[in-house]
């Protein structure tokens, strides 16, 4: 093992009994049971993990949290990985991504001395003209620039699940204020969920190894759930994190969700949860959210060079997986929180040996301490430049009260700014943010109800501080949720954390990083984007040139637009506006942080495609009658079972089946049931017999057809309603509205799913159907438009005689259960007479050659009936229906356009769509066109200006092949008098 | 035709095509043809026992109740001792079983002007027409059991084969035995009853027929993860014995 591998210490997790392997550029990397893929491998000696976006910079380690971009990598096929983020256990291939020919010898990284020709806002500059430019250098640059690339060959067997969760409180983040909020609420009788990154709870106290001191009263929670007195608890900080995470495991109303990331928080309190192969839908009644503080870097040259990583990933290295950061070090901070990681990292043994504290004259708590070790800190002073070629050699300190300066030999400088809160999921749920001044940070100033902030995400580093947060809020949450009962010591509570507050505050002392402006250091990178490769050059530019609000520049300059999502840039260009414009960063404010907060795979988001089918009750017969199954909205349905031409044929010379299941089935029932149809279709239905149907079409108020159907009358108050496939809940709704509106005596159900249904057509269909049934089918005794009940192959059936495809036929009705059952019956019985079953392609064209429209497919939200050659159906006599004086106005005003059929003059055959033209205009459309088998010729359905509608006129139509002339035809091309249907 | 034609044609439930994919061995119950088991069946109880087992209920009577006062009317011809409310399903004597049977059914509220009356599938047309005749005054009856696929769940982890797509809070301290609700379920309209068997957790879905394929499918791969998986009446029976929140 490299010499990077610290000695064990108690606060790591690597089980170093437990030796693993996996392979990266060809070598293997060995590491420990525990490792992540950066871990192993920074401890191995690489410390190039990755090249910039467009400059192709050598990346190294910088947050080892799995927030910044510098470790991305393809792991085991996929692409974008966070090395620090991913458990090593399970892989076998890591291999680098955007770099030609290696990641550690990028060819492409020549790029980043040609930065002038890449000046921000390059989209909009560059490029331009001639517009064929673009299109040459769009492959170029999408082959240089970018990320990881998805293998579109490679099948993930990765399936993803999406789960359903509800929880009085939810708790986001597993801190010490999380673990404590959760703990309380828990306490209190409330069911918890807690959410946290890390694979084990603790949040930062995971990976410290200094002392912290609490009152006694705060480390324990259910018994009176008091706050302080008595005496203090006393532990090391990852000691602390394990007591904590067993009281939570040990309290039986917790649900862990461990090495999970809380991608949004929803209005109503959900929250989307990320958790391996899982998404979480977390419905909470309320939200505690407690997601920490983050360092971002700080803007100064070169500050992207490999061996410059923020302090927070140097303890995790150090103190989780016993990987030291390098052997001589410089700490850069300027906080009490940067002077605790200087400590840990030297008691850990990393040879750090400058300290760089750019307050002046601060006490510091550690200073005899770092004389001991020989640590040299150095008060007033600050990192200025750091310096090297693919890695960091050295950096350049500058005094800020003298200007002095010096450079410093390193091999890795370990930032600690003071963190940030991490305030995405408080910004969504619509939480106000304002500049403490004291804190140096955004701080949620006003929260919405139900939610809570606790921790470090309330801009206070304090760990009494968080605990006493974290027990308030829990106490709050499980009280307002209704599951537990609020504790005594609330009041009193409340009291001790103004003071821990307020004594925080005296002790807080921070001066923010500025940038270093000039180029009194030549023309090295200060990057404010690491993702994007932004400098601080082009933000000052984006600024000069007017984008000077932060939602603009991010737009112009794409800062905060790559992977992290502004997680390690917003402070640093927040502050460069501010500093340009003069605005405080409260007026500055921030971009939206919108879902996810976390790189999330697609793949989970997408989750395991509920996408609902309905089957009728007959679906497996048509499988195995070889139907070709087509999707007709949520229907599977056949589409043919072999030739749509010999289906045709059968239907109109022999006899044919057809599945009529998807039709919708409205039962509708009362003393008011036949004022209700008069009322909302056209046509009238009280005047019906009773086992007569009659066709009828559904208006809406402006007149406009919204569905079409046949209307049979089984009793005087009893009618069953049949409609269009697709429309059933629609004209379900249509008529409850009209119901309820008018207080009218009818009651409706929707039976669709109940009946199966079939439509058995063709010169034989009697014959066929006769053998199966005692109802007496012949043409004197069952008249077309004429219904029956009967048994059908021992099946109670309803009979309506109808003719959709112009054949006599039936249209038989009879409960699902037994839908295979007479499609089987039928289908022997047919077999003599050459019965075969037809599709949805053969029936269109059927319906088609009888010049019957399918609403949605011929009509759209303009048509009327009138216009729609269906004023045979429309009623004025009526004194009222829906729709009636619309439709009066049209006729008034005339018709403009017409629906008429057509047939094509030659050959063609238009598709569905396409335009009928004048003098080269589009003037109309072409609804529904095929091939007639009948007439030998295109034909179909047409809507035209009135000018052009007259019987004959020629119509210029695009066909395939180009324009065509079609003559119109208002009689049906089959049988226009209707003898076969009566037949 | 006869009558007793009729009655020899076996009816199908809309997951019959499922049952017949995974092998299933049929049995008929009240003319329904459905699965008795899909392997051994003390595995089959076992399985139950230990995480969960998916039923085909289809067969339970549905009979639906419309009217503006049907719910104290339903309450009443059932003899309830208590108000019926929406969002509960009671369990109850049939009005039609006499002294010595133990016939039940289970009633719920949908909706204020909706009432669903389970039964098991051999009492659904005795019940129907009595309930009928009681409620004709108020209320309009549709036999809804051809329009809805019924879909048990039974054995302790249910829940969380449920949670992958059901979206309402299921957790048993909350949704008692005895609730129902209309739901949406694997992006589908659903109604849930919660119905103890034997003292294991279980539940009953209904979706329209048509969607009953597509729920079966959906809830089997729900449950692949944590062990619930389809079994068949026999297990069934044999679990629930006289003490079945689902009316068999």
């Amino acid at each position: 093992m490299a010499e990077r591998r610290l000695p064990p210490h108690p606060s790591q997790i690597i089980d170093r009994s437990k030796p693993i392997s996996f392979e990266y550029e060809g070598r293997r990397i060995p590491g420990f049971k525990g490792d992540t893929v950066a871990s192993a491998m920074y401890a191995s000696g690489i410390d190039i993990f990755g090249r910039s976006f467009k400059y192709h910079r050598p990346r190294g380690l910088l947050c080892v949290s799995g927030r910044c971009p510098n470790c991305m990598m393809n792991v085991d096929g996929t692409p974008n990985v966070r090395a620090c983020a991913c458990a090593a256990e399970d892989v076998e291939r890591a291999t680098g991504q955007n770099a030609w020919p290696s990641v550690e010898n990028d060819a492409l990284s020549a790029l980043q001395h040609f930065d002038r020709l890449m000046p921000v806002g390059f989209y909009y500059k560059t490029l331009v003209r001639p517009k064929a430019a673009w299109h040459l250098a769009e492959p170029v640059i999408r082959r240089v620039a970018g990320l990881g690339t998805v293998d579109t060959s490679r099948v993930p067997d990765t399936e993803y699940e999406h789960v359903n969760a509800y929880t009085d409180v939810a708790v986001i983040g597993g801190g010490p204020a999380g673990m404590s909020a959760a703990l309380a609420a828990a306490g209190a009788g409330a069911r918890v969920a807690l959410i946290d990154e890390g694979e084990s709870l603790g949040g930062h106290l995971r990976y410290e190894t200094l002392p912290h001191m609490v009152p006694d009263a705060l480390m324990r929670f259910g018994e009176g759930q008091g706050g302080g007195g008595g005496e203090d608890y006393a532990a090391l900080g990852y000691q602390m994190a394990r007591y904590l995470a067993e009281l939570v495991e040990a309290s039986g109303r917790i649900r862990v969700y461990a090495g999970a990331s809380a991608m949004a928080l929803y209005q109503g309190n959900m929250i989307t949860v990320h958790q391996g192969e899982k998404i979480v839908k977390l419905r909470a009644d309320q939200v505690v959210v407690a997601t920490g503080a983050q360092e971002s870097p700080p803007v100064f040259p070169n500050n992207d060079l490999p061996g410059v990583l923020l302090s927070s990933g140097a303890l995790r290295l150090v103190n989780l997986y016993g990987v030291s950061p390098g052997n001589r070090g410089v700490i850069f901070t300027n906080c009490d929180d940067g002077l605790r990681a200087a400590a840990q990292l030297l008691n850990a043994g990393v040879g750090a040996h400058i300290v760089v504290d750019s307050r002046m004259r601060h006490t510091c708590p550690f200073a005899e301490d770092f004389r001991e070790r020989n640590v040299t800190l150095l008060q007033g002073w600050k990192v200025v430049k750091a310096e090297g070629g693919k890695r960091l050699k050295s950096v350049l300190l500058e005094s800020t009260r003298e200007g002095a300066q010096r450079s410093v030999d390193c091999d890795f400088l370990c930032l600690a700014p003071n963190p940030e809160p991490v305030t995405a999921l408080l910004s969504q749920a619509d939480t106000k943010l304002t500049y403490d001044q004291v804190l140096g940070a955004m701080v949620p100033s006003q929260l919405p109800d139900s939610v809570y902030a606790a921790g470090d995400v309330t801009g206070f580093q304090d760990v009494e501080v968080h605990l006493l947060q974290g027990r308030i809020a829990g106490l709050k949450a499980a009280s307002a949720s209704g599951a537990g009962g609020c504790d005594d010591n609330l009041e009193d509570l409340a009291s001790q954390l103004t003071l821990a507050e307020s004594v925080h505050r005296g002790e807080l002392s921070s001066s923010p990083f500025r940038s270093t402006v000039g180029k009194r250091f030549g023309r090295a990178k200060r990057f404010v984007c690491l993702c994007e490769d932004v400098t601080e050059k082009d933000v000052r530019q984006a600024i000069d040139e007017g984008f000077a609000d932060v939602q603009s520049l991010k737009r112009y300059s794409t800062v905060s637009m790559g992977p992290c999502q502004g997680k390690m840039c917003h402070k640093s260009y927040t502050y460069l506006i501010s500093e340009a414009t003069g605005l405080g960063l409260d007026a500055v404010g921030g971009t939206t942080p919108r879902p996810p907060f976390h790189p999330t795979p697609l793949g989970a988001i997408a989750g395991p495609g509920h996408m609902p089918f309905r089957m009728t009750p007959i679906h497996h017969a048509h499988l195995r009658a070889g139907g070709k199954m087509a999707e007709v909205g949520q229907w599977k349905r056949p589409h043919s079972y072999g030739d749509p031409i010999d289906e045709i044929e059968a239907v109109r010379t022999r006899v044919g089946i057809i599945d009529v299941s998807t039709l919708g089935k409205l039962d509708v029932v009362g003393k008011d049931a036949p004022a209700l149809l008069d009322r909302v279709y056209t046509h009238y239905f009280s005047n019906l017999g009773v086992g007569r149907i009659r066709y009828g079409v559904i208006c809406s108020d402006s007149g406009i057809i919204m569905d079409d159907g046949t209307v049979t009358r089984l009793a005087d108050d009893h009618y069953y309603v049949t409609t269009g496939t697709g429309n059933i809940d629609l004209v379900e709704e249509w008529f409850r509205w009209w119901t309820v509106g008018t207080e009218m005596c009818a009651y409706v159900a929707n039976v669709t799913p109940g009946f199966g249904a079939v439509n058995v057509a063709g010169p034989k269909a009697r014959e066929t159907l006769q053998k199966l049934t005692e109802v007496d089918l012949s043409r004197d005794k069952f008249r077309y438009m004429r219904s029956a009940r009967g048994e059908v192959a021992g099946v109670p059936a309803l009979f309506l005689r109808v003719g959709f495809v112009g054949e006599a036929g039936w249209e038989l009705h009879f409960p699902a259960e037994y839908g295979e059952h007479v499609w089987e019956s039928i289908m022997e019985a047919g077999a003599e007479f050459g019965i075969a079953p037809f599709g949805v392609e053969a029936q269109r064209v059927l319906r088609l050659e009888k010049k019957h429209l399918i609403p949605g497919q011929d009509t759209d939200v303009m048509s009327n009936p009138l216009e729609s050659d269906l004023e045979w159906a429309v009623k004025f006599e009526k004194e009222d229906f829906i729709g009636r004086e619309a439709l009066k106005q049209v006729l008034e005003r005339g018709y403009r356009n017409r629906m008429v059929g057509f047939v094509m003059e030659n050959g063609a055959v238009p598709e569905d769509g396409t335009p009928v033209l004048e003098h080269g205009w589009p003037v109309g459309k072409v609804t529904s066109s095929r091939f007639s088998p009948s007439i030998g010729k295109g034909f179909g359905l047409a809507w035209v200006p009135d000018r052009l509608a007259a019987e004959g006129q020629l119509l210029e139509i695009r066909a395939p092949g180009g324009m065509a002339w079609a003559r119109v035809r208002h009689a049906p091309v089959y049988d226009p008098e209707g003898v076969h249907l009566r037949e | 035709m006869t009558k007793s034609m009729t009655t020899a044609i076996a009816k199908l439930t809309a997951m019959h095509g499922a049952h017949r994919d995974l092998g299933a061995e049929f049995i008929y119950r009240d003319g329904w043809k459905l699965p008795g088991r899909y392997s051994a069946g003390e595995e089959e109880v076992a399985r139950v026992k230990e995480s969960g087992g998916i039923f085909d209920i289809s067969p339970v009577g549905k009979l639906s109740f419309q009217g503006a006062d049907v719910l104290a009317g339903v309450a009443q011809a059932l003899s309830l001792p208590d108000p019926l409310v929406v969002g509960k399903a009671v369990r109850c004597p049939s009005p039609t079983a006499s002294e010595d049977s133990r016939e039940s059914v289970t009633v719920s509220g949908l909706t204020y002007d909706e009432a669903m009356v389970f039964t098991s599938p051999g009492a659904r047309e005795s019940v129907a027409e009595a309930l009928e005749e009681q409620l004709a005054s108020c209320a309009y009856m549709i036999d809804l059991t051809s329009a809805w696929a019924g879909i048990g769940v039974v054995g302790p982890r249910v829940g969380d084969a449920l949670a992958r797509i059901v979206e309402l809070d299921l957790d048993p301290e909350r949704f008692l035995d005895g609730a129902c609700a209309q739901v949406k379920t694997a992006e589908v309209h659903a109604l849930i009853v919660r119905g103890d068997v034997s003292g294991e957790l279980g539940y009953q879905l209904y979706v329209t027929r048509d969607y009953g394929e597509y729920m079966w499918e959906a809830l089997v791969h729900g449950g692949r993860g944590v062990g619930v998986g389809p079994v068949g009446i026999d297990a069934f029976e044999q679990i629930a014995g006289d003490s079945s929140g689902i009316p068999w």
